[in-house]
């Protein structure tokens, strides 16, 4: 590889971007922390959100279900079992990933608009049976949830930074290698037309399910890096609204981008926080987001023509001829 | 026996919220190829507008019906113009996205000027209308269930007997078509949209008379639950969503019975999504053919 | 190589494909013309897989693919286009054209999510695949255009191309020409001859009898669903019951 490749703009954005996520923790006090984590929480759910809307073209109402079930999953093997964290990580995933491809068995080949509203159906009915459930402790929520420990040494708040900035990279990088190659291309077409792309060999629910179960399998991860963060769950963080924010988070950064939703979920998270009348109005401000995305902005921000704007404030070259 | 009838009357009372709010539904639906949310956003309005004319005016039922009416039909004429018009043709994720978002800041505007927290409704026609089987039927049921029975009726005469009721039509089956007819589009989608709109907001008036209580995400439950009510009638078919609407209420009525209330949403959800399964076009929907 | 037998087609009462059958030679041109709503689609569309064959049979080299999905069928080794022109919008053309090449693909999820060396090798040669193609039928100095903005007589060149890159045996073009110009309907013409010549059987829809008469091996024309004629271009043409059907019972009265 030559060097003008390796050191494009870009890549030195990026880079410098990583360093100062690397030593943030260093200088941010525990407040700021926690808002740091929850960003890094909602990334991984708008990104895996966005490879089902927009990427896929599925347009999933219930993803709190399976960040949801990662949360449960997660904290009731740490606080009944007494798995080690590691496990139970794992096992929110892959119970996410496994409710994933049973609401996909379910859902996927409906139509688009009643996919949706069946997702946001089955989100509710997930929700209200482990909000009634006797195993799941019931409205009292599951308590005194441990925090991350690799070998027996917990990692403690800085550690779930960490932690949650690796998963953040990994789901991100996954998903852009994704995008990226056969795989990514295949779900583009059944997203662009499905009945094309099925006249040219593809296996259009497959494919479909494909997504639906790593989309879920990494909001079932979110959902355990939640829980041993927070250390305290209840059914009831996981409303509706929670799915609709996401929803929201992908809309306004851009869908069918990588960066978008990146940009949304950070965005979304820290503006009712850093400006604080904001905070009492935060699902207004998610409602407005909507909103705008569609109307003013249907590629979301990252499709605003940010290179006109800076072509604008660049003093005009004049022409010599 | 007993139980049973009880059921059966509450089911067909509360069956008949839901068949407004389904209506509503299909009537976007057919002209506009959409699926309003924030339809029930307007329910709750109403049921607010109803609310201010008995706590500053007068506690009168069918002034809160006329002005739940008003409300919903104003409401839905301003998104309509301000909003839906202008974003008509997107695909239909965006659309969806769009009328969420309005759900989420009408609710959430509502909240604000009217407070968090629920508010009471004076009780109307309490005194009982006769007992069956040792099941009472007070007036409330009796006039709620005429209420929606009359609502119903005049909207199928308007959309069957009226020249703007056959231009709905026309427009539900081709908006192009229907334009070069000389239908004029906007206007007839406009109507559609208002009326969708004063069906929703007059179920919010019943609903909070009935339950006795308003509250600003009072619309929530009952516009996700009269949708699963459309579909499992049929979204693109009028009868079929009333019918849906009231065997919704049936259901979910004999289901908290069997069950428990913690239950109740997960019924009419359980029903939507096992019928869209088995018969994805509804009870009396019918089968589009797509060409390709 | 496609055989096609006692195929009917029925939407609740009405029946859209009539007892037809067709057997298609590799290496052929076979076209089946018929006025408006004859069946042709739909017949297209059975052997497709979008819509099934209510009765009858059709078999491709050997198989039976009376009862298979879309893609299956698409597996065995049948392309298709579609009426109105149906390209990935959002897409350029080397991509549209790329994902044409699903099927060629070996590596699997995990390859494609953790980006292995073999994967990327695959896409790299896919890559150069693609190109290769569009160099042949002249789309390659447009790779980077995005789809839309081709011209229509490209756009529907570009549908032909990718489904081309399927490598199927069998290519069923439906209306290739529609609202084309008579120039693009010539390009169009040659291009078609051209890929034919190369070893590619083709099937076709087409309303435009004049150009199907030049191109065509073999003919079939159906009528309110059901075959009424069959033969090369002379014997077609000088068939009573086409003649009835195209211009009417008193058009035939009048030239006898």
């Amino acid at each position: 590889m030559n060097r003008s490749k390796v050191f494009t703009p870009r890549a030195i954005a990026l880079t410098l971007l990583l360093a100062a996520l690397l030593i943030a923790p260093f200088v941010m006090d525990g407040y700021m922390m926690q808002i740091a984590v929850y960003c890094g929480i909602y990334v991984m759910l708008a990104a895996s959100l966005n490879l089902l809307i927009g990427y896929t073209g599925i347009f999933s109402m219930g993803h709190v279900a399976f960040y949801c079930l990662g949360a449960y999953t997660s904290s009731l093997l740490a606080t009944k079992m007494k798995w080690s964290f590691i496990w139970c990580f794992l096992a929110a995933g892959i119970v996410a990933g496994i409710a994933g491809a049973l609401v996909g068995i379910a859902t996927l080949r409906l139509n688009d608009l009643f996919l949706t509203f069946a997702t946001m159906g089955l989100s509710e009915v997930v929700r209200i049976v482990i909000q009634n459930a006797k195993f799941t402790n019931g409205a009292l929520g599951v308590t005194g949830i441990p925090q991350p420990a690799f070998f027996g040494i917990s990692i403690g708040r800085t550690g779930c930074y960490y932690l949650t900035l690796a998963m953040v990279l990994l789901s991100v990088f996954v998903i852009y290698r994704l995008v990226h190659s056969n795989t990514g291309r295949t779900l583009m077409t059944i997203r662009d037309d499905a009945g094309v792309a099925a006249s040219l060999g593809i296996n259009v629910f497959a494919y479909k399910m494909k997504a639906m179960i790593i989309s879920c399998f990494i909001a079932g991860l979110a959902g355990s890096i939640y829980a041993s963060f927070v250390q305290y769950i209840n059914a009831s963080n996981f409303s509706l609204n929670v799915s609709i924010n996401i929803v929201a988070m992908v809309a306004i950064g851009g869908m069918g981008t990588i960066s978008g939703p990146i940009i949304g979920a950070v965005l979304l998270q820290i503006l009712p926080e850093a400006i604080r009348f904001l905070d009492n109005y935060r699902q207004l401000l998610f409602g407005a987001a909507l909103v705008i995305s569609v109307m003013f902005a249907p590629k979301g921000l990252v499709g605003l023509p940010w290179s006109k704007l800076g072509a604008k404030l660049r003093p005009v070259k004049k022409e010599n001829s | 026996m007993t139980m049973i009838i009880q059921q059966l009357v509450n089911g067909i009372t509360q069956g008949g919220l839901y068949a407004l709010l389904a209506i509503s539904y299909s009537l976007v639906y057919g002209v506009m190829n959409m699926v309003n949310f924030s339809t029930g956003s307007i329910y709750m309005l109403g049921a607010v507008g109803s609310w201010a004319v008995c706590n500053f005016l007068t506690e009168n039922f069918f002034l809160s019906i006329l002005v739940g009416f008003i409300v919903g039909f104003i409401a839905a004429f301003i998104l309509e113009k301000l909003a839906f018009k202008s974003i008509r043709g997107i695909s239909r994720i965006s659309s969806l996205i769009c009328t969420i978002g309005f759900s989420q800041l009408i609710n959430e505007l509502a909240a604000l000027i009217f407070g968090k927290s629920t508010q009471g409704m004076p009780a109307f026609f309490k005194q009982p209308a006769f007992t069956v089987c040792n099941v009472t039927i007070n007036y409330l049921q009796l006039v709620l269930m005429a209420t929606v029975i009359i609502i119903l009726v005049s909207l199928q005469l308007f959309i069957f007997k009226t020249r703007t009721g056959l231009a709905i039509r026309t427009v539900a089956m081709d908006n192009t078509t229907a334009g070069l007819m000389g239908i004029n589009v906007d206007r007839t989608i406009s109507i559609a949209f208002s009326l969708s709109g004063a069906c929703a907001a007059i179920a919010g008036v019943a609903g909070c008379i009935y339950y006795q209580s308003v509250s600003a995400y009072m619309g929530w439950s009952p516009g996700i639950k009269a949708f699963s009510a459309a579909v499992f009638g049929g979204l693109n078919s009028m009868p079929g969503s009333i019918l849906g609407g009231y065997l919704m209420g049936i259901i979910e009525n004999f289901g908290v019975q069997i069950f428990s209330t913690g239950y109740r949403d997960v019924i009419s959800f359980v029903v939507m999504i096992i019928f869209l399964l088995v018969r994805p076009n509804g009870l009396l929907g019918k089968k589009k053919i797509t060409k390709v | 190589m496609l055989y096609a037998e006692n195929v009917y087609v029925r939407f609740g009462g009405l029946t859209a494909v009539d007892n037809v059958s067709l057997h298609i030679a590799p290496g052929e041109i076979h076209a089946i013309i018929g006025p408006n709503g004859a069946g042709k689609s739909t017949f297209f569309n059975a052997v497709s897989g979008i819509n099934r064959a209510s009765e009858g049979t059709i078999r491709f080299l050997g198989k039976d693919i009376t009862s298979m999905n879309q893609h299956q069928v698409a597996r065995q080794g049948i392309g298709r286009t579609f009426q109105n022109i149906k390209l990935f919008k959002s897409m350029t053309v080397a991509e549209n054209v790329l994902c044409g090449f699903h099927m060629n693909v070996k590596s699997g999820l995990f390859a494609d999510m953790f980006g292995t060396a073999s994967q990327k090798r695959e896409e790299e040669k896919l890559r150069e695949e693609c190109l290769a193609l569009l160099k042949r039928v002249d789309l390659y100095d447009k790779r980077d255009v995005r789809c839309t903005s081709l011209p229509y007589g490209d756009q529907r060149k570009l549908e032909i191309v990718r489904a081309m890159a399927t490598s199927p045996k069998l290519l069923m073009l439906d209306e290739p020409a529609a609202g084309m110009n008579p120039t693009e309907t010539e390009e169009l013409k040659q291009f078609i001859k051209k890929i034919n010549s190369e070893g590619l059987t083709i099937l076709l829809i087409e309303h435009d009898v004049k150009m199907v008469m030049s191109l065509a091996d073999t003919i079939t024309v159906l009528n309110h669903g059901a075959k009424i004629a069959e033969g090369s271009a002379e014997e077609v043409r000088s068939n009573d019951a086409v003649i009835e059907a195209y211009l009417g019972k008193s058009y035939r009265k009048t030239q006898g």
